[in-house]
């Protein structure tokens, strides 16, 4: 089932058997998935005349460093998980759908990082490789020794 | 269809070697004259004779046998010659008149012809309606009874001198009643009905003018073809294909009828009737000659000129194309498609008005490049003569020229014939002076409207299709549009729902409103309006809700809402803006390569076209 969007209360519903069941009771919102699917609405026939759900920040990669994907659900829409007792955990991007939901019996499980959350590289599992572990060090000697910490 | 048929249903009175009495002078009849008869094998002529002068008469009666009715706008028509038109009287004077009477010893003359007006003589075929002028003879013999039976002709001779030999006076086919030439029947493979038709000639004329008949209802002369009666194509049992082109034609200038004498109709509505490039003028004013399509049936006229005439009456299935009406009375029109046709110095009487458009079919693409010129009296271009109140009409690249400046004038473009309500005219590239007088209903014109274009595009300047773009009204400015505004009550019949605003909504037939509030949903969106007043409209809801809506109703108008183009990005619409519109909208494509949302935000100009284009950022 998809997600749905009540126009007169903003209310942005998503159904249990959206989400990615874990086992356990736990399951799992994929919040890149989740933004994509509110794009499809808000420019469909009925969504396009109301204000848009979400802000989009997507990742960025700056110096090998990947600052996280950043969705920001704005008022005055709300969101409301499917009513049961099993927790979400919100993975793929920062987000602040915990700050936004409707408080049920579903527990919300946010894992924002503070912004780095990837090192890429070429190595395998995104890890460095030693050369670019040697330049990260240098370049890190070199700041502090210019007192840029 | 068949091969075309012509008839008509003129009777007979006296056709060849038919008794003749001589009446008032003249010299001897000859009634079996073969030397110069114009129908059949021979006629009647008159001899010369020495006291044929000095205004006096001499003529010669027919009896019929019994007495004649002639039908409502009817006549007798006789074929009347004379070889010696100089000495004749002036036809004020009786030059030459036809004479009908109960008796030989009574009878009325009526004239028709004399030495100002029948120059070369020869052979003539006149009208002569007695119900209208027997009132008003040339003269009077005798005590007529105003039954009709003794039919002929008198010629006065005004000249001291007679005609010194021969027969100078000639009379052959007398007939009366309407004088309709019928049109029927006429298909591609038979050959359609005409006017001339090909050489050999075939048509209506061919038939009319056979020296076996001669009527004298279509007379070609010249290369022209002189009418007279009526002409009708189709019957109400039997349709026309009618098409002729390039034709001249004269309407006799017929002085002893009524007004309705000379015409021209349509009937059935399985008929078509096409004219290219038809000249019809009438030479006369008692009779013009009117144009009537009594049954709605497909009639072309195309490059047509009608000079002098009379009315026009047209129907929904008529389309005159590029025609001139050119000093001729009123053309009604019932939802006709008239477009680039000229109504040139048309001879209504004063207050009236050169084209009377009958009901409130919206006149866009029907009278798009039309032209109307004043003629001598005050009159109006265009009435709108539907009492129908709320009605918007479209005049498209139209000129009016000559008419007043000055509104509620008797010479005002523009009548209106509705007493109550708002008349909304839209003026597209029209010029002249256009006012608007009014039997009550408020007259509102609006001039021009403007072009609204949404590109859509991308960081780099291109292009992006497909995406959905909205566009509304905003406060703020000058304008009119309905911004959130106040709806009273919204009601429904099934899945029509009406809309009431508390103040007028400004908003026309086939706009989009976006309503909100309604606690019932189905009530809420954007929706195509049909304007019913000007604070009401409706529009069509996806399920009857049960109930009207509840709720804090309110309406902004929609500029836009829709995709752009594919492949250009382009989206527009066209609207008279009567002021310049805020708006605020925005553009959106979610189907991959995704795009945030590109704001679009402004004002309409009233004035000129407006043209938006959104920056939409990637969102993948």
């Amino acid at each position: 089932m998809a997600i749905t969007i009540d126009w007169a209360t903003k209310v942005i519903f998503i159904p249990q058997n959206y989400l990615t069941d874990l086992g356990g009771n736990i399951y799992e919102l994929n919040v890149n998935t989740f933004r994509l699917d509110l794009r499809d609405i808000e420019d469909n026939e009925e969504g396009i005349p109301f204000q848009y759900t979400h802000i989009h920040n997507t990742e960025v990669t700056l110096g090998g460093l990947t600052l996280s994907r950043v969705v920001e659900i704005i008022a005055p829409y709300t969101v409301t998980f499917e009513d049961g007792q099993y927790a979400v955990n919100l993975v793929g991007a920062n987000n602040n759908i915990a700050d936004r939901t409707n408080v049920n019996q579903v527990s919300v499980r946010s894992s924002n990082s503070a912004g780095m959350v990837t090192v890429s590289g070429s190595g395998s599992g995104g890890g460095l490789t030693a050369e670019e572990h040697d330049q990260l060090m240098k370049t890190l000697t070199v700041a502090k020794f210019l007192g840029l910490k | 269809m068949a091969v075309p048929v012509y008839a008509t249903e003129l009777t007979d009175i006296t056709t060849d070697s038919d008794a003749f009495t001589t009446v008032a002078g003249g010299g001897a009849l000859t009634t079996n004259e073969t030397d110069f008869y114009i129908q059949g094998s021979n006629c009647l002529s008159k001899a010369t004779q020495a006291s044929w002068d000095n205004n006096t008469y001499g003529g010669a009666l027919h009896d019929d046998g019994a007495n004649r009715t002639i039908p409502t706008n009817g006549a007798v028509f006789a074929w009347i010659y004379w070889w010696g038109p100089n000495v004749l009287a002036t036809e004020a004077n009786g030059g030459f008149a036809l004479a009908i009477g109960n008796l030989t010893t009574a009878y009325k003359t009526f004239e028709v012809r004399g030495s100002d007006n029948w120059e070369f003589g020869g052979w003539e075929c006149v009208p002569v309606d007695p119900n209208t002028f027997w009132a008003s003879p040339h003269r009077t013999v005798g005590a007529p009874d105003g039954t009709y039976r003794w039919f002929g002709a008198e010629a006065r001779v005004a000249s001291a001198t007679n005609i010194a030999k021969g027969n100078p006076f000639g009379l052959d086919a007398i007939r009366y009643g309407r004088g309709e030439l019928r049109c029927t029947d006429g298909d591609v493979t038979n050959g359609y009905a005409s006017f001339g038709g090909s050489s050999p000639d075939t048509g209506a004329a061919a038939w009319d003018n056979a020296v076996a008949r001669r009527y004298g209802l279509l007379t070609p002369r010249n290369g022209a073809y002189f009418q007279q009666g009526l002409f009708i194509m189709g019957l109400a049992g039997t349709a026309v294909d009618f098409r002729d082109s390039n034709r001249v034609i004269f309407i006799q200038n017929t002085k002893k009828v009524t007004s309705l004498f000379n015409g021209f109709e349509i009937r059935n509505a399985s008929s078509r009737v096409d004219w290219t490039n038809i000249s019809v003028q009438a030479l006369g004013t008692v009779s013009r000659g009117y144009f009537t399509v009594v049954d709605n049936a497909d009639v072309n006229l195309d490059t047509c000129t009608f000079t002098d005439m009379d009315t026009f009456t047209f129907l929904a299935a008529t389309a005159a194309l590029s025609c001139t009406f050119r000093r001729c009375n009123a053309v009604t029109a019932t939802g006709s498609d008239l477009r680039g046709s000229g109504f040139r110095t048309p001879t209504v009487a004063a207050d009236a008005s050169g084209l009377v458009w009958t009901d409130a079919t919206e006149t866009d693409g029907l009278l798009d490049n039309a032209t109307f010129s004043k003629g001598t009296n005050d009159h109006h271009a265009v009435s709108f003569a539907s009492t129908t109140t709320d009605v918007d009409y479209t005049l498209r690249n139209i000129d009016f020229s000559g008419f007043n400046a000055t509104p509620a004038s008797n010479d005002s473009a523009i009548y209106v014939a509705a007493t109550t309500g708002t008349i909304t005219i839209y003026l597209i590239g029209c010029t002249g002076n256009i006012t608007a007088k009014s039997a009550g209903a408020a007259v509102t014109f609006i001039s021009d409207p403007v072009t609204v274009t949404v590109t859509t595009k991308d960081v780099d300047g291109a292009v992006i299709g497909s995406a959905n773009v909205f566009l509304k009204a905003a406060s703020g400015g000058s304008g009119i549009l309905p911004v959130s505004a106040t709806v009273n009550t919204i009601t429904r019949i099934s899945t029509t729902a009406t809309a009431t605003h508390a103040a007028v909504h400004n908003m026309s037939t086939g706009d989009k409103v976006y309503i909100q509030g309604a606690n019932q949903d189905v009530y809420n969106g954007v929706f195509t309006i049909t304007v019913t007043t000007t604070t009401a409209y409706t529009y069509t809801i996806a399920s009857d809700p049960g109930t009207n809506a509840t709720g804090t109703l309110t309406a902004t108008f929609v500029f836009l809402k829709d995709t752009t183009n594919a492949g250009t990005g382009v989206l527009s619409m066209s609207r008279v803006v009567a002021a310049d519109q805020n708006v605020i909208g925005w553009a959106r494509k979610s189907s991959n390569p995704y795009y945030k949302e590109g704001i679009i935000s402004g004002t309409v100009s009233s004035s000129g076209d407006t043209t938006f284009s959104p920056v939409l950022i990637s969102d993948d």
